[in-house]
């Protein structure tokens, strides 16, 4: 576990990472239903052997779906640096009762470290990362929306 | 043996003075003999004792004697301990910081430090490094090693790229990169033991 990510919501907005903002339950909505295409596309793009796309949209469908779930709490990056960072430290935060959930969206954030190999680095992506990403991916997509809805629906206000 | 001011920060009155202090600061719970500090500096025991006799008397280490041993460890009591922690940790902490970490994972046949941060902490000149550079050589497995990766920045607060390769790729080096690695300065991990090899 890496508990300096783990830091609570409030502190989060405290500190600058994070900004409040209205809670939006259709917006929440549209990108959990991105993140689940986002999953099929990758699976697709796995398919005929483009591991780069795949796993590009893979990590772009963690991205979404903790993003939703930071949204549903009144909460999202702010500013134009390290946003991705704070977007996966806002779903980690929410999730701290939900250790199996926040232990995925570790499992997400860390995929940062293949990416920037990718982009920066020029490494290539391989089957078992790409397989990986859909996995947490998948596994986003099943614990975190009704964590999401739950929240719309009973405190929609951060 | 002369032991110059450190290349990676030369803040410190030498190479071994820091690697003393860095073997004892950054494990408290550490107690080691003067010969095998000797060991761990580069230095000749005789010289090893006196930058330790040095120490103790400015409050930074302690001893005490096992039979005919001597044992030094840190004197976290110091005003200055924790500073030079911190201090340390940055400068001289990686190798044992990522030593560590990668000890605890599965499937890593070897790994190295490369790159500027490797080619300071052995005395090579040039710009402060903004990142640690690691080659891990096996198949450990990703989640695993990306969780590790993500402790050593969280402790270290540096970038620590870590690139994987498999073991055939290592021996056959048919990249220019691997190229690169193998004959520029680099440290090899000891996984599984405390001592690291340049």
């Amino acid at each position: 576990m890496t508990p300096a990510r783990h830091t609570p919501l409030s502190k989060l907005v405290i500190d600058g990472d994070l900004e409040l903002v209205p809670v939006d339950a259709a917006t929440c909505r549209e990108l959990v239903h991105q993140a689940r295409n986002h999953a099929l596309t990758a699976v697709a793009g796995r398919g005929i052997g483009d591991l780069e796309g795949a796993f590009q949209i893979a990590y772009d469908g963690c991205r979404k779906v903790c993003l939703a779930l930071a949204l549903a709490y009144g909460v999202r990056a702010k500013g134009d640096t390290g946003h991705h960072a704070a977007t996966f430290n806002a779903a980690a935060a929410a999730l701290a009762g939900n250790l199996t959930a926040r232990d995925l969206v570790d499992d997400a954030t860390d995929l940062r470290f293949i990416r920037a190999g990718s982009e920066y680095r020029a490494e290539k992506i391989t089957a078992a990362a790409v397989n990986d990403a859909i996995d947490i991916l998948n596994g986003l997509l099943a614990a975190l929306p009704p964590v999401m809805d739950a929240r719309l629906t009973s405190s929609p206000t951060p | 043996m002369y032991s110059p001011a450190p290349a990676l920060l030369p803040v410190f009155r030498s190479d071994a003075q820091a690697r003393i202090l860095a073997a004892l600061l950054l494990d408290p719970s550490r107690e080691v003999s003067i010969a095998d500090l000797a060991g761990l500096a580069g230095i000749r025991p005789p010289n090893a004792l006196r930058e330790v006799n040095r120490l103790i008397g400015a409050g930074l280490l302690k001893d005490r004697r096992v039979g005919r041993a001597r044992l030094v460890s840190a004197d976290v009591s110091s005003p200055y301990h924790q500073p030079l922690v911190a201090i340390l940790a940055r400068s001289f902490g990686p190798v044992l910081v990522i030593r560590d970490e990668l000890a605890a994972v599965a499937g890593i046949d070897k790994a190295l430090i490369f790159g500027s941060w490797a080619a300071r902490f052995l005395g090579h000149g040039g710009p402060q490094p903004r990142d640690v550079d690691v080659l891990v050589i096996g198949e450990p497995p990703g989640r695993e090693l990306r969780r590790a990766n993500a402790r050593m920045e969280d402790a270290l607060h540096i970038p620590v790229q870590i690139t994987t390769i498999g073991a055939a790729e290592w021996v056959a080096a048919d990249s220019e990169f691997l190229r690169d690695v193998q004959a520029k300065p680099s440290i090899t991990l000891d996984l599984t033991g405390s001592s690291d090899r340049q």
